[in-house]
């Protein structure tokens, strides 16, 4: 078979930051303008992929091999959507993917000595201690949790299908304050649950010292895009925006707000006033996050693709590049890691618009990927398994007890936490 | 006629006596096959004679790699074997791939490693390849069109329909066709399997296809065709054809999902002992078996430890006078799996709690759904009414230290979220639920903290139930539509169904097929008038896909039934809760356009046209109850077709064995192109039966019955009959000829005895002859009107050329059978099923597309409706039409006031190609059907929408 087109160039505007210097400059660049998550120096996961840019990329440098610490059945989780259709039958397309599968497994925050959950089966936040398992506090929302709290300043932020965003003490899980996001207080029954016609399924975003979140369902009621003092509570702003449903992680730029919507395209707005700046109109899907250079890596427009594609998008909004047979991806130090066509590749993106392939190495397909300094993590249907990023040797791989599909992974203090389909979380350490 | 009635199931007679695992079901199980062999082929001759040859071009060969079939015959191997590049094949490419050619599967899988061609595990030492890929890895390897076609195989002494074709098979899907077809003793090819993109990638399995070999027919050659270019391969070996015989059902399996992990895979057939082997994905072994043993022929294999979100395949197998008969192969997917997980209830109820909740799960409507307590004691009321049934329990209260210790206990228990959620009663004159959600309502407390007013509020419509300890009579129970009961020593408050609420039993709303029944649907004529009442499963992945004119949803007694890819559910219509499931490998209907719906309902039963049986299922439980069959004559030549019900009579049809369409793949599957191969579906016969007793009470059958224009009103029949084409001299149901519409007959029976009540000379196309012209469709509606005969016929100049416009052309019948008024209205435009949109009668109005006209008169008013898109089919309501608005958002689904004009739009919603959308039950309820297409942002779930008058919410953005 002819070797596949694995990346292709479309437009200008690939920056690369190729070098260890250029990387430590520009996290001193955002650092600055709070896009780092706080607690990065003390080697956190404190919120959805690790930080604001989502970016799944960890400075820790991972001991390997690692071996089983413990593990936590949380219950099968309740997804709030349905697998996509099987197939466009009139169009002859099959493999159609899922534009809204941002809640399959319970993703995991970690915080100091802590780990936290958010939970679809018992419509609770759980913290448990991060070196043997056990649950320290659970807090009860009154509908599913179905993305993990973002830790900030003692703070635990967890969004809830009952419509609230809930602010709890990170270390005991007492309740702070909460904000509804809607004006209105309606309960509808959806599989299993009564939500709120406006629920939190964006997980807490907080940039300079602002906490975002969004309460939304349907297009034919108005949303909301609420910034608010992470502190107190008190609301920055309330926007309400119609015909959209904001739902999976919000991530931002260096300005920029972003809002995936699942079978619609992202929504840009405006990070101090929330205002929308546009769409991101040939992108959709959850898969989402923020390159070092203000790009934007999301899933395609439809489920139509035959090969799944992510796309790579410039700060203004065009695309940059296309990612084929691919779900997930990691870029870091101008590097991308991506898997397409049974492989996963390291490529150097280049400032000259050319790309090179670091190395390639036949992995099956990934479910999740992050990177630590050492290593890239690849969470697939079997198990995990962690490749030298220098030149992708296998370091380490395991299987999963339950068969559970590895959709999240986080690393924090040498550790590292699966999170997989069956409801089951895995730490492991050296 | 006698009907097939039998007992309900008594499933301690159905014993599993074993479950083995890791037997292959291609490994035989001890028991004598005694099976004639007519042909064999593994081609494993070739690696001694010629012996295969090195790779000429491909670099990973070992040697002994590969031929093609001018070599093999060359060396004396293969006689009577053709293989033919057919027109247009790559005159290029990699030679060694160059058509269907020979190789050992380890060369093979060598010659492009990593790509998962070593997973042809069947296949052993010499196979058959037509590998499409690797041919285009040189320049003019493309397309791959090529047919390997076996020697003359005498047959001479099988009997008809014996001969079952037998093979190994790697299939990797994605832009590739193949198909198998048989000529027998030289006469035209038969298509007897095609793979496509519906068919997945199996990389090795054991295909077995039915042949059903004509009488007298003396030899037969078989020709596999593969077509593809760079994506991926179809390769062959073990070729046996034999006189096998599958496995026969009299009621085909179905297969339930009574808990989470498990299944159980019903069905009955006239044998003793069966055997149920079963496994995980496509391709490969089934590793898992278990044998039973039955007494009536009733079989329920119960399989346990199962996966999560993973699709199983099995095979039943027979065993009957030491042969052992197999199925084909049925899967069913565990993801439909959305029965509640089994819970414990912690603690021991109170005499008082202990009659409550007994009382409780006796007088609710329907066995899942959601059950409200409305304050809380310690919480053990909830956790016990979720371990003794399926609801989900909404347990409220305003205390928050009882709360926090409620949710503590329940959590321990394992019973939180899941099962049972612990909220704030908030307001209790203004409760933040939604409205008509509850299926019960009642208290942990002595007396409820919520006023009665907003309790009422809360319970759904039509046998929703507030339960209490004493009536109370008050002006809120005087103002709200209910009555009440007594249940044991509490009482019970039902709520009736909302005002103007109306049932959608057939496949237009009615047995008549008006698409309008009367439905006010709270006189709501604009989207803004609606509100989200529940919103979820099922989802885009539960169906086929939006264009192959699937059967409607239906709904009755505040239960929706809703079909989708091999499987339906039932839901609770006011809060979406599951009520039960099937996985049916042989439910699927399409082209219902051309065709009847393969099902129906009323207020205790789904009647369910299932191969030759009518499945009559308890519409609360979904227990089997009946199992109908055919007319005698009919009864092992021909399937159920038609199916409606009115008052104690059950009317069905016989149509020739495999007429109904199930082909779903591609363009041609959307049935909508003007003029090309445009066919009818007819019934040979008519029957009916009475529902009280399932016994047969008549049957009736003088020519060809047109499916589509079958209708049912008031006691009466209707429908288009010709009776110059006789049923017997035709093989196929689906009917194409012409002289189908040059001689019909417009006939009425009394629907209770069977008896002719009048018959006319039938509505006459205006251009079609014997030799050019068509009819697109034919549609029979009958109401108090009459009965209307619509033809929908393409014009056509003397030529027989089409001049890209066509008429509905309608003929109303009054009660005694005289005409009182014919019309036509010209078709809106010549695709996306405008042509085909099938009309609207109410009281006062019959729509065509777009026309409309007096009901009374025919006259057409002078006035449309629309913009419509297209595509779904128009159904009413008191005040507006529904349909896909043209337009913005990608023309989705909306409202057309009939007062004024306008139109509104739900973005973002897509109904399916025909009717996934009804008004019914006092509601929009829009079970999901237009997932896959690709064409926009759609929601992809299902969603009942409610009156916003019937309704709490305040909000009031236009949808």
């Amino acid at each position: 078979m002819s070797p596949p087109c694995e990346l292709f160039l479309l437009l200008s505007g690939i920056h690369i930051l190729s070098q260890r210097l250029m990387k430590n400059l520009f996290k001193i660049f955002l650092l600055g303008i709070g896009l780092l998550p706080t607690a990065l120096l003390s080697e956190d996961w404190p919120t959805y992929r690790y930080d604001s840019r989502r970016s799944g990329v960890s400075s820790e440098s991972l001991a390997l091999p690692l071996s089983p610490a413990w593990r936590v059945q949380g219950g099968t989780p309740r997804q709030a959507w349905s697998g996509p259709a099987k197939w466009d039958a009139y169009s002859g397309n099959s493999g159609l993917q899922s534009m809204r599968n941002f809640d399959p497994c319970y993703y995991v925050t970690i915080s100091g000595d802590l780990v936290y959950y958010g939970s679809s089966h018992d419509n609770a936040v759980h913290a448990l201690d991060r070196t043997t398992g056990k649950e320290r506090w659970v807090f009860f929302a009154e509908a599913p949790v179905r993305l993990p709290p973002t830790i900030h300043d003692g703070i635990a932020f967890a969004g809830s299908d009952d419509g609230y965003l809930y602010a709890l003490d990170a270390v005991k899980g007492t309740l702070l304050w909460k904000d509804r996001g809607s004006p209105d207080d309606r309960r509808i029954p959806s599989n299993a649950s009564m939500i709120s016609l406006w629920p939190v399924r964006t997980a807490p975003l907080i940039v300079n010292d602002h906490l975002y979140y969004t309460a939304s369902l349907t297009p034919w009621e108005s949303s909301w895009l609420i910034s608010l003092d992470p502190r107190t509570g008190e609301r920055h702003f309330a926007r309400e925006v119609s015909n959209v449903t904001l739902q999976g992680a919000l991530l931002a730029s260096a300005d920029t707000l972003i809002a995936p919507q699942g079978r619609s395209a992202p929504l840009l707005y405006e990070m101090k006033t929330g205002k929308p700046s546009g769409t991101i109109g040939h992108a959709g899907g959850v898969f989402c996050l923020v390159t070092e250079d203000n790009q934007f890596i999301s899933g395609p427009k439809s489920q139509k693709a035959k090969d799944s594609q992510l796309f790579l998008t410039d700060s203004k909004g065009a695309r940059v590049a296309t990612f084929n047979d691919t779900t997930c991806a990691v870029v870091t130090d101008g590097v991308a890691y991506h898997h397409t066509r049974g492989s996963l590749k390291a490529l150097a993106l280049g400032p000259d618009k050319e790309k090179s392939s670091q190395w390639s190495v036949e992995t099956p397909v990934p479910a999740e990927l992050i990177v630590s300094s050492n290593a890239v993590f690849l969470g697939h249907s079997g198990g995990v398994q962690a490749y030298s990023r220098k030149d992708g040797t296998l370091l380490w791989e395991t299987s999963i007890p339950g068969g559970g599909a590895v959709h999240g992974l986080a690393i924090s203090d040498k550790m590292l936490f699966v999170s997989d389909s069956l409801g089951s979380i895995h730490a492991f350490r050296p | 006629m006698q009907s097939s009635f039998l007992p309900v199931p008594a499933l301690s007679l159905l014993v599993a006596v074993g479950s083995t695992a890791a037997l292959s079901a291609e490994s035989g199980d001890g028991t004598s096959s005694g099976v004639v062999t007519y042909f064999s082929e593994n081609f494993d001759s070739l690696s001694d004679k010629p012996g295969l040859l090195p790779f000429p071009s491909e670099p990973n060969g070992d040697g002994t790699d590969w031929l093609d079939l001018p070599k093999a015959q060359a060396g004396g191997a293969l006689k009577g074997w053709t293989m033919t590049r057919n027109a247009g094949h790559g005159e290029g490419g990699v030679v060694e791939w160059s058509g269907w050619t020979f190789a050992s599967p380890e060369s093979w899988a060598a010659a492009a490693p990593g790509q998962r061609r070593e997973k042809f595990a069947l296949g052993k030492n010499v196979i058959a390849v037509a590998d499409s890929d690797e041919f285009d890895d040189r320049p003019g390897g493309k397309p791959f069109d090529a047919t390997l076609t076996t020697p003359s195989i005498d047959i001479s002494r099988a009997k008809a329909g014996s001969l079952t074709l037998k093979f190994d098979s790697g299939w990797q899907a994605e832009s590739q066709t193949g198909t198998i077809t048989v000529s027998y003793d030289g006469q035209a090819p038969v298509e007897v399997l095609r793979f496509d993109e519906s068919k997945e990638t199996a990389y090795s399995e054991t295909v077995r296809v039915p042949l059903r070999n004509p009488a007298n027919a003396a030899k037969m050659n078989i020709s596999w065709r593969k077509t593809g270019a760079n994506h991926w391969w179809w390769v062959i070996d073990n070729i046996e054809v034999n006189d096998e015989q599958p496995a026969t059902f009299s009621v085909q399996p179905r297969v339930g999902f009574p808990v989470p992990g498990s299944a159980t895979i019903s069905w009955q057939a006239p044998v003793s002992k069966a055997i149920v082997y079963y496994g995980e994905g496509k391709g490969k072994t089934l590793s898992e078996k278990t044998e039973l043993e039955s007494r009536d022929g009733r079989f329920e294999a119960k399989l346990t430890g199962l996966g999560t979100a993973t699709t199983y395949r099995y095979r039943i197998a027979l065993l009957q006078g030491g042969k052992r008969r197999l199925s084909e192969m049925f899967e069913f997917d565990t993801r439909f799996n959305l029965s509640p997980a089994p819970v414990s209830a912690p603690g021991n109820l109170s005499a008082s709690m202990e009659t409550l909740a007994r009382t409780a799960l006796e007088v609710t409507a329907d066995q899942n759904g959601y059950l409200l307590i409305l304050g809380l004691k310690d919480g053990k009321l909830a956790s016990t009414l979720a371990a003794r049934s399926r609801f989900h329990i909404i347990a409220a209260d305003s205390d928050p230290a009882i709360l926090g210790a409620v949710r503590k206990t329940l959590y321990d228990a394992g019973i939180l979220g899941h099962r049972v959620s612990v909220v704030s009663l908030g307001d209790p004159e203004n409760t933040s639920w939604t409205d008509g959600f509850a299926d019960l309502v009642l208290s942990e407390k002595d007396s409820l903290p919520v006023a009665d007013e907003e309790c009422l509020r809360l319970l759904r419509p039509d046998g929703g139930a507030l339960l209490v300890r004493s009536r109370r009579s008050n002006s809120a129970f005087e103002k709200a539509r209910g009555q009440w009961e007594q249940a044991g020593t509490l009482s019970l408050f039902r709520r009736e169904e909302l005002d103007g609420a109306r049932d959608w039993t057939h496949q237009y709303g009615t047995a008549g097929n008006a698409s309008y029944t009367g439905e006010a649907l709270g006189d709501v004529s604009a989207t803004s008038g609606m509100a989200v009442q529940w919103i979820g499963h099922p989802g885009g992945d539960f169906g086929i896909d939006r264009q192959p004119r699937m059967p409607a949803p239906l709904a009755a007694k505040g239960r929706l039934f809703h079909q989708g890819m091999d499987r339906l559910v039932a839901l609770n219509a006011f809060n979406g809760a599951i009520l039960w499931s099937y996985e049916i490998p042989s439910l699927r209907r399409l082209n219902v356009a051309h065709d009847s719906s393969n099902w129906c309902v009323d207020d205790q039963h789904v009647y369910l046209a299932i191969r030759d049986r009518l499945w009559m299922l308890d519409a609360k439980s979904g227990d089997l109850l009946h199992a109908l069959l055919l007319p005698a004559k009919e009864r092992k030549t021909h399937d159920w077709g038609f199916v409606a019900q009115e008052d104690d009579v059950i009317v069905g049809s016989a149509v020739k064995a495999n007429s109904a369409y199930r082909d779903f793949w591609g363009d041609a599957a959307w049935f909508d192109k003007v003029g090309v191969a445009v066919t009818q579906v007819c019934s040979d016969r008519l029957f009916g039966y009475r529902k009280s007793t399932a016994k047969g009470i008549w049957a009736y059958g003088r020519g060809l019955i047109l499916n589509p224009t079958l209708a049912l009103h008031d006691g009466k029949l209707y429908f288009l009959e010709n009776r110059s084409l006789k049923p017997q001299d035709i093989s196929s149901s689906r009917i194409s000829d012409r002289r189908l519409w040059l001689d019909l007959t417009t006939v009425c029976l009394d629907a209770k005895t069977g008896q002719v009540i009048w018959e006319k000379p039938g509505p006459k196309p205006v251009h079609l002859t014997e030799k050019v012209g068509f009819v697109q469709a034919a549609y029979g509606i009958a109401t108090s009107h009459g009965y209307l005969a619509v033809l929908s016929e393409g014009t056509v100049n003397e030529s027989g050329a089409y001049q890209k416009k066509g008429n509905f052309r309608c003929t109303s019948y009054g009660q005694d059978g005289a005409i009182q008024w014919s019309t036509e209205s010209p078709w809106g435009s010549d695709h996306h099923g405008i042509h085909i949109t099938h009309p609207v009668v109410t009281e006062d109005r019959l729509y065509f597309a777009p026309q409309i006209h007096d009901i009374t008169t025919g006259k057409p008013l002078g006035k449309g409706y629309g913009p419509r898109r297209g595509c779904s089919t128009v159904v009413a309501t008191k005040n507006s039409l529904m349909f896909r608005v043209l337009g913005e958002g990608n023309s989705p689904l909306g409202l057309w006031n009939k007062d004024t004009g306008s139109v509104s739009r739900f973005m973002r919603i897509r109904p399916s190609c025909w009717l996934n959308t009804i008004p019914t039950q006092g509601m929009l309820l829009i079970p999901e059907g237009g997932a896959g297409c690709s064409c926009g942002g759609w929601m992809e779930t299902s969603i009942g929408l409610i009156p916003r008058v019937n309704s709490s919410s305040t909000t009031s953005d236009s949808p």
